[in-house]
């Protein structure tokens, strides 16, 4: 009971039902859209395709519309009203509110904090998001899927954006909403935020769990740690340079060609990088791949 | 209707109807315009319902107010005035009059129209006037004198017009003569009607006020009060008075309001009203009202009166009573008047809000508990009951007391001072603890004590003396091992040694007698009499005699009684002047068997020579702080043990740790301290867990260890507190804050605030008010003396007091007198006794005099102070007259019962101008003085000396008594 009470308590705060809406729709969509092009490609030929034929604006798009904004003009004038804006105490520079969160739509890039430098997870890695997302259209050669739902046909694309957004875009912001509490530690669903709560810190580097010190005895960082973190880094990337020499010959790569080819594979390995990067925190609390005298990874 | 989607989905675009859709939204989005308007005016303004129900208590009263004061005043007489006003009024209407009102109505029309006419020749004039300038100006002599002469013939219309008007005007006062008596007298008839009549006007008037009310919020801006956190000038908005209307309303106190109360919130009150008829209702409600609101007695029998023939009723009522009686008093707080409304004279919330005071979200009118500020994010909560008095010191600075207000907070700040809370914590305004140190030096403790009584002491102080204000530590046994240890190394460097070789044997009975006459009770308790107070004040103010006889060697203490500073320089223990006679027989008395003493217990120490323990005894010395309250050797630079206290007040509930304490406890604790014992302490500001800035306090005081955990050691000692102890000490520290107030709403410091307050300190720390009544307070040896002399008014008998000392004696001979007392009257028993105060200790109690009575110092050779010898024969008269020689006897004492001072000595010691003063009124300046008054009222009762001048007549018996001092005293 006190656990469901503290779950609704955070569930229910005024500044957090965009987000709880965001879970909802997102979920519902994405439900949506799979039946439709599980049901598309089961049947060969998309349901689309017998729909026919276009109407003209006016009257008949601008009368939905009309009655659209009255159902939107509704729910906002509720809303405004009936939730109080979430005011807390007057802004003291010597007291600052715990846990101190983003606004919503970056609790995503907040949370990557925790498993990057900020250089990285508040500069490198949205810049290439940004970039990434610019990119798509150059780099996507194939011409199905459009104006119907379809998965068989482009599984490539529709998993890695359901990846990129759903899991490490949407399910990030949802962990730093209901998830992070005081300190920005982990609180389970219903756990009490304690602002007193202590967990260990006991992350080392991964160079030191193949018995490589980071830091020598006078504390300046350790140049083969340096050099170990920057050939595992090297090896990752190198990942798409073995694939692109093992398969290049296949129509796909041979299609994409090979600008296209290294934009897209280094753009996925990137993105890849941030959950390898939780995994290995969560399972052998890496704190650092590489470390370097200038910059951390 | 899913079906229906279904079917509507395949119906093309074109064919669909969608004005069923748009009607729908159409009147959903109407509805929602509506509830946002209701929203906005009604849901967001509950204290529109406060100030309704104000207005309509208020109308209420005031209506059963009006029929009161109707049936009070003189209603004959206003009807017999009432009639005379209608036969003049009928005068006024009658035909002749209304035809002289006609014709006065007509000629005032003739002379608006004579007024016009004659207006307009006047402009014509100025126009004609300004032809004429100009002409002139331009050399036009032809048409200036044109001009010129039409100017002067329109002057002469308009004097014509204006003497025409002149006439009519005459004709109109001619008419209005005739009438104008009778207007006058109903002019006067309506006056006396209306004087009559006043109370009830004055009601009305305010009824017509209350019908009339706007509805608003009302309130009070203090413009630049505050600091915001980011250090800008910031106002602060009070919206209090919005709800709290009737604060200074008299309509809003007394038993209509109480009865009204009653009535309207509470089930007895409507049962009453509901069942009986009227003329039952109101004396069962009046006696309800005061078995509520008045002092705390049985009201069956009253009730069983009042009921008449359903008395068996009584005890259901008052059953019913109690069942709102959280409601009932709420609605009075909410409408009543404020409990103490000379205090708000000098704080008029008009001008200085509610806020200042209370604290609270003083803007917030969303809810009780915003405007309250029982909320998370509010950092002020309201503060309830005492705690209030916490907040005197943000703009009055930090105070020894605020008399006759923040009785608590007062009381928190001597248990502060008393102790010794400032010797491990550092705070604003109080002495400095390497300076001053609230226990006793233990420089040169093996000289006094024993190891094992010290190890027994140590280990739980109450247990050897129930009055002591010594903590108890929690200590264990060997850590007590390693402190005497160290005490009694460091003591051994000590050089002091008592003086007698012998000690004359004494005589206990002698030492009781001296005990209880010379002065010893008006600082110490014995088992006879027993101390008052917790405080260190009063005869609890030095160690309690009746157990020491285990504790003290008769060496040791012989020489101590004779000279407390030859053991310790820094006592406040005062040289009685005590021959080695008496001082042998107190001691015998005191080291008697009195029954009390508790036997130092049989501990063998390790080593008492050991460095080693030594040094362990120093480190637990240095963690607990032991040498804030004492002076120890080896602890000179040490500085305070524990946290600071200066903001202490401010601090919010996440900056306390609350340990493992779990949350129901401090549920139970909080109701505890809310309910059992009367003390209301503030919402939980964070409600997860019942945790407040008060419960934390007040818990930590009464049990200091309470939050200690394996990771969190805690040191703070035990002090034994009573929950009222600790209830005021916490009313005081919550005072403490450093908010910043602007200058101009704030009190500024001032030499004569600061020299009241470290008098008060003064006579405070050396509990001068032990034994003289000073400002209202102390003088507390009174009682014992009543007690041992068997008399019922002691005043005679007891330390003058010394209130007005300032304005009475001369500054050279007060400094001569606390250096070496001299008897001033001799009959007394109890000695003034010679302090030893420093020459700033001096100045102190100096300046405090001066400034309690309100004079300045002034630098004036009272020597030269010549008597008037033309009023020496009128003086010398009026002195054989009142008799002064037959109680200011002069050498010889007879009879202590009816004596006063050696009149010899008032040249030397008084302030000349302090005599007339005196006479004129002995008993304000010294309440319950045996000097009689001589001059009643400033009146002479001697007339016919000096010309019945009593302001002279005072002065000529100064001068008289003047002369006398220029004899020597033989």
């Amino acid at each position: 009971m006190e656990r469901l009470s503290n779950f609704l308590e955070i569930v229910t705060q005024p500044d957090n039902i965009p987000i709880v809406l965001l879970l909802v729709l997102t979920i519902f969509y994405a439900i949506l859209a799979w039946k439709k092009a599980r049901r598309n490609d089961a049947a060969g030929s998309p349901a689309e395709a017998a729909q026919s034929d276009r109407v003209q604006v006016w009257p008949y798009l601008v009368r939905v519309e009309f009655i659209a904004a009255l159902i939107v003009m509704v729910i906002l004038t509720v809303w405004s009203f009936s939730l109080n804006g979430p005011l807390e105490e007057a802004a003291n520079p010597t007291l600052t509110p715990n846990p101190s969160k983003a606004p919503w739509y970056f609790l995503g890039l907040q949370e990557m904090l925790v498993y990057f430098d900020p250089w990285i997870a508040g500069v490198v890695l949205p810049t290439l998001i940004i970039v990434g997302l610019i990119a798509i259209p150059y780099i996507d050669i194939n011409p199905k899927g459009n104006g119907y739902y379809t998965f068989k046909e482009r599984k490539f694309a529709i998993l890695t954006y359901g990846f990129g957004f759903l899991v490490l875009w949407v399910l990030l912001i949802q962990i730093g909403t209901f998830l992070r509490g005081p300190g920005w530690n982990f609180f389970m669903p219903g756990e009490y935020w304690d602002p007193h709560k202590v967990v260990p810190l006991t992350n080392r580097d991964l160079s030191e769990l193949f018995g490589i010190p980071t830091k020598l005895v006078d504390l300046s960082i350790n140049p083969v740690a340096t050099i170990f973190g920057a050939v595992v880094c090297l090896a990752y990337l190198s990942i798409p340079v073995i694939y692109w020499r093992m398969k290049r010959g296949t129509p796909i790569l041979q299609q994409l060609g090979f600008y296209r080819y290294f934009t897209t594979a280094y753009l996925f390995v990137l993105m890849t990088a941030l959950p390898i990067k939780m995994i290995l925190r969560w399972t052998l609390n890496v704190k650092y791949i590489l470390v370097t005298p200038f910059f951390n990874i | 209707m899913l079906g229906w989607l279904k079917k509507r989905n395949e119906t093309p675009v074109e064919e669909r109807s969608y004005s069923g859709v748009y009607a729908f939204w159409s009147g959903v989005l109407f509805l929602t315009t509506i509830w946002a308007v209701w929203n906005e005016v009604e849901t967001r303004r509950p204290w529109m319902v406060y100030l309704e129900e104000f207005l309509e208590m208020k109308s209420d009263l005031l209506h059963k107010q009006i029929a009161d004061a109707r049936q009070s005043i003189d209603n004959d007489a206003v009807n017999a005035l009432a009639k005379q006003l209608s036969e003049v009024r009928a005068k006024l209407a009658s035909a002749d009059a209304q035809k002289m009102r006609a014709q006065i109505d007509a000629l005032k029309r003739k002379v608006v129209d004579y007024t016009q006419q004659r207006g307009f020749e006047k402009s014509k004039v100025d126009a004609e006037n300004y032809t004429y300038e100009s002409s002139a100006r331009e050399k036009d002599s032809k048409d200036a004198t044109e001009a010129r002469k039409e100017r002067t013939d329109l002057e002469k219309k308009m004097d014509e017009y204006q003497a025409k008007a002149d006439a009519v005007e005459a004709q109109i006062d001619s008419i209005t003569a005739i009438m104008a008596p009778w207007s006058a007298e109903a002019k006067s008839l309506q006056a006396q009607i209306d004087s009559i009549r006043a109370p009830v006007l004055a009601l009305e008037g305010k009824l017509d006020f209350t019908k009339n009310a706007p509805v608003e919020i009302k309130q009070v801006i203090l413009e630049g009060y505050d600091r915001s956190n980011w250090g800008m000038t910031k106002s602060r908005i009070d919206r209090c008075q919005t709800c709290h209307m009737g604060w200074s309303d008299s309509t809003f106190s007394g038993t209509d309001f109480e009865t009204m109360l009653l009535r309207e919130y509470s089930a007895a009150g409507k049962y009453v009203e509901r069942t009986y008829g009227a003329k039952i209702a109101e004396p069962v409600l009046e006696v309800l009202a005061s078995a509520e609101f008045g002092e705390q007695r049985d009201y069956t029998g009253d009730l069983e009166n009042a009921l008449g023939d359903k008395k068996g009723d009584a005890g259901m009522l008052l059953a019913k009573l109690t069942t709102d009686r959280e409601k009932v008093m709420g609605m009075k707080k909410v409408f009543g008047v404020h409990p103490d409304l000379p205090l708000l004279k000098q704080h008029n919330p008009e001008k200085f809000g509610c806020t200042s005071c209370h604290a609270g979200q003083g803007m917030a009118l969303s809810s009780v508990e915003q405007a309250h500020g029982f909320e998370e994010h509010w950092d002020s909560p309201l503060l309830t009951s005492h705690y209030v008095e916490g907040s005197c010191t943000v703009c009055h600075g930090q105070r020894m007391d605020f008399a006759p207000y923040a009785k608590y907070a007062s009381m928190g700040r001597k248990l502060y001072i008393d102790f010794g809370c400032w010797g491990c914590h550092d705070n604003i305004n109080i002495p400095d603890f390497k300076v001053m140190k609230q226990g006793p030096s233990l420089r040169s403790v093996t000289a006094k004590l024993t190891p094992q009584w010290m190890y027994t002491w140590i280990k739980f102080p109450k247990a050897v003396s129930h009055t002591t204000r010594m903590p108890m530590f929690y200590l264990s046994d060997d850590e007590v091992d390693a402190v005497v240890t160290y005490l009694a190394q460091a003591a051994d460097s000590s050089t002091y040694k008592p003086l007698a070789a012998t000690v004359p044997a004494g005589d206990p009975v002698k030492g009781k007698y001296n005990v209880e006459h010379l002065g010893c009770l008006g600082c110490h308790a014995t088992k006879e009499y027993p101390a008052t107070s917790r405080l260190k004040e009063g005869n609890s103010f030095g160690p309690y005699l009746s157990n020491l006889n285990t504790k003290l060697s008769k060496p040791w203490l012989f020489d101590w009684l004779r000279n407390p500073k030859h053991y310790n320089p820094k006592t406040r223990m005062p040289n009685l002047r005590l021959t080695d006679a008496e001082a042998a027989d107190i001691a015998a008395f005191i080291l008697q068997d009195h029954g009390e003493g508790v036997p130092a217990q049989d501990h063998q120490f390790k080593d008492l020579h050991s460095k080693e323990i030594a040094d362990q005894g120093f480190k637990i010395i240095s963690t607990y702080g032991c040498y804030g309250c004492h002076e120890i050797k080896g602890f000179e630079n040490a500085s305070k043990a524990s946290v600071q206290h200066t903001d202490f007040g401010k601090k919010l509930v996440q900056q306390l740790f609350w340990g493992t304490v779990p949350e129901d406890t401090l549920t139970k604790i909080r109701r505890y301290f809310a309910d059992s014992v009367g003390l209301p302490l503030g919402k939980a500001v964070n409600a997860h867990h019942d945790e407040d800035w008060f419960t934390w306090t007040i818990l930590k005081l009464k049990s200091p260890r309470i939050y200690q955990t394996d990771a969190i050691v805690q040191r703070m000692p035990s002090f034994m507190m009573s929950d009222t102890e600790a209830y005021a000490l916490s009313v005081y520290l919550r005072s403490m804050r450093k908010d910043y107030i602007a200058p101009r709403w704030s009190e500024p410091v001032t030499a004569v605030q600061n020299d009241l307050d470290s008098g008060r300190f003064f006579v405070h720390w050396n509990n001068c008010i032990g034994c003289h009544k000073v400002e209202n307070t102390g003088g507390w040896v009174q009682d014992r003396i009543k007690a041992v002399e068997g008399v019922a008014d002691a005043q005679y008998l007891s330390p003058p007091i010394i209130t007005h000392e300032g304005r009475k004696v001369q500054e050279p001979w007060l400094y001569s007198f606390l250096r070496a007392p001299s008897p001033i009257r001799p009959w007394l028993k109890i000695r003034m006794p010679t302090f030893g105060f420093t020459d700033s200790m001096y100045t102190v109690a100096q300046n405090y005099f001066l400034a309690m009575s309100g004079v300045t110092y002034e630098t004036r050779s009272y020597a030269d102070f010549q008597p008037d010898p033309e009023n020496l024969a009128g003086g010398n008269i009026l002195f054989t007259k009142f008799q002064c020689i037959k109680c200011h006897q002069m050498g010889k004492v007879t009879d202590p019962a009816s004596l006063a001072p050696d009149l010899r000595l008032a040249a030397g010691r008084l302030k000349p101008e302090f005599i007339p003063e005196w006479l004129r009124d002995p008993n304000a300046l010294a309440p319950g003085t045996r000097m009689p008054s001589f001059f009643p009222e400033g009146q002479s009762p001697a007339p016919d000396i000096l010309g019945g001048d009593a302001a002279r007549q005072m002065r000529a018996l100064r001068d008289v008594v003047w002369t006398l001092g220029k004899r020597k005293p033989a």
